[in-house]
């Protein structure tokens, strides 16, 4: 079968393209890996300032989150070699209040 | 085995972009404001209108006064928490924050926005600085910073969701022909501006040998939407954790140090309310933080002396030189910031694209909203004569819609200050503090000179 780039993030001004041209939806992208964390409510208790004139809920953000091995904030469709599956591949922006909140729930 | 998987990644990612809809706070603005716009549009096409729920507190003189104007209004304000709590309480349990933890908390909130709001209509306001918005934020400040703010009251404190809802219900009393005369001005203005600031902030940070994505996420933090502008460029770019913080924490305290210190300045120079407007549009950092200081100065007209022009005209010109002049234009410096990262500066061990969808997917969408309830209220006015406009329009379709507004204001700039903790910023250095404190200067004065000197008749033009 083709190996055909994800959709909506192939050829376009594709640079340190190597590693990624070949990716599928289901490869090691960051937003997959269990270092990532994405979850909104848990990135407004991360950075603090970011609820008071923002917030983790706004487009802007996309889908970008917390990489805690790296301690980089990057986002999601990023990739590195350290990548770890995470357990459940879950949709970005789904989360649980009350096990991931510490300000909210 | 692909073959199969293929076919459930696609709907999943679909199912992911949809999803957006109902968990950012960009379209939940859209959705409430919008269908507030359309409600009002509905009943006012049936002869009624939204006014009796749409109450707003009127000037009074003496503690008598206001307690026979409040007194016969109770099933009306009631009836406002109940509209708000229903609409706001979805939009935040769609965003994760449970109904019963956040009706008590936006209760609260919404008691102390009537008592704020009573509070700015007193005669004598003005005369001590008691507006609204700095009212709210410097009482949420105070409480956050010395007491504490309950948790219990954190799950209603949702700036985002409050101030974009409130740009949608805006755009119902700015014509689309407004916008179309305005906007061009606003973007050559705040291009000029957003691109000197960035410049300032990002060529001093490398000279003072900062890393290039700190100095990257101080400039459009600076330059183009304050704390949005940062995480935005933050994730573009793959910033480090702290260099994010450190740019979070620099804008929101000097963005608090604006909202005061812009409508005095204003003030005491005795500028148009379009020109004050179109000042704190180029040169504050945030969009809630702006609008705190855009109505406080509204709020001075026809209050103090010598200050001319309409009040809506100062939160009018802020929101075309904030809103259009500079939040839509995110996706495009994070595409670029993003292309420069990879192919230019140091390795993270992160392999990142520059992706020209980025454009589309960090674009503000609640914008989208505004621009909507300004197309159909221009719409539905295009029958009226002018006369007719003032007598029937205005008062029953655009006033109640501009009152709505204004109480969902109250709630952000009550849950700004309950939200800023100084004492939970991270120490930023003394370099980033430079940096950044550069890029202010330029961006305060280059803003006044293009507000009040180069572009100042159009600016009063539109208080008019």
């Amino acid at each position: 079968m083709s190996e055909t780039p994800e959709r909506g993030m192939p050829e376009a001004a594709s640079v340190n393209a190597a590693p990624l041209q070949r990716r599928r939806p289901s490869s090691p992208l960051c937003r997959n890996c269990r270092h990532f964390t994405g979850e909104p409510l848990a990135l407004e208790t991360a950075f603090a300032g970011l609820s008071s004139l923002s917030s983790a809920f706004a487009s802007v953000r996309s889908e970008d989150g917390l990489c805690r091995l790296h301690d980089r904030y990057v986002a999601g469709s990023s990739a590195c070699a350290s990548f770890a599956c995470a357990a459940a591949p879950a949709a970005p922006f789904a989360f649980d209040t009350a096990s991931t909140s510490t300000r909210q729930s | 085995m692909n073959e199969i998987a293929q076919p459930s990644a696609r709907r999943r990612a679909a199912a992911s972009r949809w999803s957006g809809l109902l968990r950012k706070d960009d379209w939940w603005a859209i959705w409430i404001g919008l269908g507030l716009v359309i409600a009002a549009i509905l009943l006012f096409a049936e002869g009624s209108s939204i006014k009796w729920i749409a109450i707003a507190p009127q000037k009074w003189a003496s503690g008598s006064g206001l307690a026979a104007q409040l007194a016969p209004q109770g099933a009306r304000y009631a009836a406002l928490f109940l509209l708000w709590s229903i609409s706001l309480g979805i939009g935040a349990a769609a965003l994760g924050i449970r109904l019963s933890r956040f009706l008590p908390a936006f209760l609260a909130l919404f008691v102390a926005a009537v008592a704020i709001y009573v509070l700015g209509m007193w005669d004598q306001a003005a005369r001590y600085n008691l507006e609204p918005p700095l009212v709210a934020l410097a009482l949420g400040l105070l409480l956050s910073n010395t007491s504490g703010v309950p948790r219990w009251l954190e799950p209603a404190l949702r700036v985002e969701l409050y101030i974009k809802t409130g740009i949608v219900l805006l755009g119902a009393g700015l014509p689309l022909t407004l916008i179309a005369w305005a906007g061009p001005v606003a973007i050559v203005q705040a291009a000029i501006v957003s691109i000197a600031t960035f410049g300032t902030i990002y060529a001093v940070g490398v000279k003072l040998g900062l890393d290039r994505r700190l100095a990257a996420t101080l400039g459009t933090g600076g330059a183009v939407c304050g704390v949005s502008g940062a995480i935005a460029i933050g994730g573009a770019v793959g910033a480090k954790k702290e260099q994010v913080s450190i740019a979070i924490s620099l804008v929101v305290v000097w963005a608090i140090v604006m909202i005061f210190a812009l409508p005095l300045v204003a003030r005491a120079l005795h500028l148009p309310t379009g020109v004050a407007g179109a000042w704190i549009g180029t040169s504050e950092f945030a969009d809630a933080a702006g609008l705190a200081a855009a109505q406080t100065y509204g709020g001075y007209a026809g209050n103090v002396a010598g200050i001319a022009g309409s009040s809506d005209a100062a939160v009018n010109a802020f929101t075309l030189m904030k809103v259009i002049g500079r939040d839509v234009w995110i996706g495009v410096w994070a595409f670029v910031l993003s292309l420069v990262a990879t192919t230019r500066w140091e390795r993270t061990g992160i392999d990142s694209r520059a992706d020209a969808g980025e454009i589309w997917r960090r674009f503000p969408k609640f914008v989208l909203g505004f621009l909507a309830a300004s197309a159909v209220v221009t719409l539905v006015s295009k029958g009226y004569t002018y006369a007719e406009y003032k007598k029937d329009v205005l008062p029953s379709l655009v006033a109640p819609l501009q009152s709505l507004r204004t109480w969902v204001f109250t709630f952000a700039f009550l849950s700004i200050g309950l939200t800023t903790k100084v004492r939970e910023f991270v120490s930023v250095g003394a370099r980033p503090l430079y940096a950044f404190s550069a890029g202010v200067a330029i961006n305060v004065v280059l803003g006044f000179v293009l507000s009040t000197q180069v572009f100042s008749d159009f600016w009063s033009r539109l208080g008019q």
